[in-house]
């Protein structure tokens, strides 16, 4: 447990939600999840990376353009059913 | 995917913004292991211009043909969406130019002070974009261009920011350590 957060208060509990349908997105090809709203969306994702056997560190998540804080959940990220992630792959220059 | 589907799904890239009503849209460009910068300028609505887009490359070494013809697209699209839709209230460009926005965008290559070295390209995008926010008026006019030049800065400047976000990296990762970070709510 990290030091500075021992002393906060627990957030009220959130009501269990139902699932959310994210479609994750890399060049094109979309696969589409089930996924459970208040479980933090880094899980999905290293299943996602796992299961397209990439590396989880060589690619960045976006939702909406931005980057995922992949310690929310969808409910904290404000997602809807049919919401997309887009896979990009760091592009890496030296120029 | 059509090209009609995939442009809605990039437009929520921008969600809720319109970008004619932006005085500047900065686009930092990757391709060839190399970045370069955009810098798409929209001018007063009384100044009666059309949008102008600007390439700054620090090894010059990007096609900016290619670049441009890219944004120019990628601006018509957006164009295209808003009038379909009817969604602007109010136009943030003088009618007259609106009405013929495809013809009406200026583009220019801008000489900037070039990096000596082969790794320093992504330093050189962000002090761009830092000197460009810092200096750049309201709002661009055609004549503001002459700001750059090969003399802008010194690149050593451009170089040295490799050092000042080092340090801020070190200082958040020590912040993050101590259990002071906050995650933004």
């Amino acid at each position: 447990m990290v030091k500075g957060l021992s002393g906060r208060k627990k957030p009220a509990e959130e009501p269990v939600l139902p699932k959310v349908t994210i479609c994750i997105a890399q060049d094109g090809d979309e696969v589409y999840f089930r996924y459970v709203r208040n479980k933090k969306i880094q899980n999905l994702l290293t299943l996602y990376c796992k299961e397209k056997n990439i590396d989880y560190r060589s690619v960045e998540f976006l939702f909406n353009g931005k980057r995922i804080a992949t310690g929310r959940n969808a409910n904290q990220l404000g997602m809807v059913d049919g919401d997309q992630i887009d896979v990009m792959t760091h592009n890496i220059g030296g120029g | 995917i059509d090209k009609e589907t995939s442009f809605k799904k990039f437009r929520r890239w921008w969600k809720g913004v319109n970008i004619f009503e932006k005085a500047y849209i900065f686009l930092p460009i990757h391709e060839s292991h190399h970045w370069s910068l955009v810098i798409i300028c929209i001018p007063n609505k009384e100044d009666e211009s059309g949008p102008i887009i600007l390439h700054l490359d620090s090894l010059g070494m990007h096609i900016s043909k290619s670049i441009f013809s890219d944004v120019r697209s990628f601006i018509i699209e957006e164009w295209n969406f808003l009038k379909r839709e009817e969604v602007l209230p109010e136009l943030p460009i003088a009618d007259n130019i609106w009405n013929k926005l495809s013809r009406r965008i200026d583009e220019k290559i801008v000489q900037v002070p070039q990096q000596s070295n082969e790794y320093d390209c992504g330093l050189f995008v962000l002090f761009f974009m830092e000197r460009f926010i810092d200096e750049a008026p309201e709002r661009l006019k055609k004549e503001d261009i002459g700001m750059f030049g090969k003399q802008w800065f010194r690149p050593q400047e451009a170089s040295s920011l490799r050092k000042k976000i080092s340090s801020l990296l070190r200082d958040e990762f020590k912040k993050a350590d101590e259990g002071i970070c906050e995650l933004d709510p």
